[in-house]
């Protein structure tokens, strides 16, 4: 099937200022309409990047000192806080990327 | 309808059966494949010649759903599968050693152009252009994943 995207598909993914965050972290907030398991969303996509995380509360420790992820929930939303050291700039860019289109879409 | 190829390579400092393993994982495709936004029922999990799945591929904001399946699995040398609904295509991935612990990935696909496509974007050559770059980010982003 082909169609045109004219609409925003998936959750609603909105990157945040830094706000008192050191730089290169992110966050984001997530509007959704139902509640999400952020642990297996976020955790398989680490996973699929070769990269192991360790669910703590709250979040996702990434293992080797290469930092973290967390979240807080609210019925409608979430915001998310990314954390994620020792990858070049380019892999930190694409690390990001797959990150964000795994809280939109999956 | 008129087809098209898409082909670019790049050398990666790893050995063939690592990226075989990395590339065959179907789920996986979503991290490097750019406007590749979900990859869902794969069966079975492990790769091989028969495997399907379904896809939802976002090209420039025209929206592509569809089947896949799974063509060719050589490991460590050739990985391919084919778009069986969405915009039929043909993709394959090839794995040549080259000098020691090097590899040569490189990505073929072959792929019909849907008429209205050519009208959004006027020429074929503009849209042949977008879809070499989209393979060149391919295998540079799997470069980068394994390269670090």
């Amino acid at each position: 099937m082909i169609t045109l995207r004219m609409f925003h598909p998936g959750r609603t993914v909105v990157r945040l200022g830094h706000g008192g965050t050191e730089e290169g972290d992110e966050r984001w907030l997530v509007l959704h309409r139902n509640p999400v398991a952020w642990t297996e969303v976020l955790g398989g996509c680490l996973r699929l990047m070769l990269i192991s995380a360790d669910p703590v509360a709250g979040g996702l420790r990434l293992n080797r000192d290469a930092g973290t992820i967390s979240w807080q929930q609210a019925t409608m939303f979430s915001v998310l806080r990314i954390r994620i050291r020792g990858f070049s700039h380019k892999k930190h860019k694409l690390i990001l990327a797959a990150l964000r289109k795994a809280a939109r879409f999956h | 309808m008129s087809s098209a190829i898409a082909k670019q390579s790049v050398v990666i400092a790893d050995t063939p059966e690592k990226l075989y393993d990395f590339v065959s994982e179907a789920k996986r495709a979503t991290t490097f494949v750019p406007g590749l936004t979900k990859i869902e029922n794969v069966n079975p999990a492990q790769a091989s010649v028969g495997q399907t799945w379904t896809y939802e591929f976002d090209w420039f904001g025209v929206v592509f759903k569809g089947n896949s399946r799974c063509n060719a699995a050589q490991r460590p040398s050739k990985y391919g599968f084919q778009t069986l609904t969405g915009n039929p295509s043909d993709w394959t991935y090839s794995f040549e050693p080259e000098g020691k612990g090097k590899t040569r990935l490189t990505l073929e696909v072959r792929y019909q152009v849907p008429e209205q496509m050519i009208a959004k974007f006027a020429t074929q050559s503009t849209l042949e252009k977008m879809n070499n770059d989209r393979a060149r980010e391919i295998v540079n982003n799997v470069k980068t994943m394994i390269e670090g």
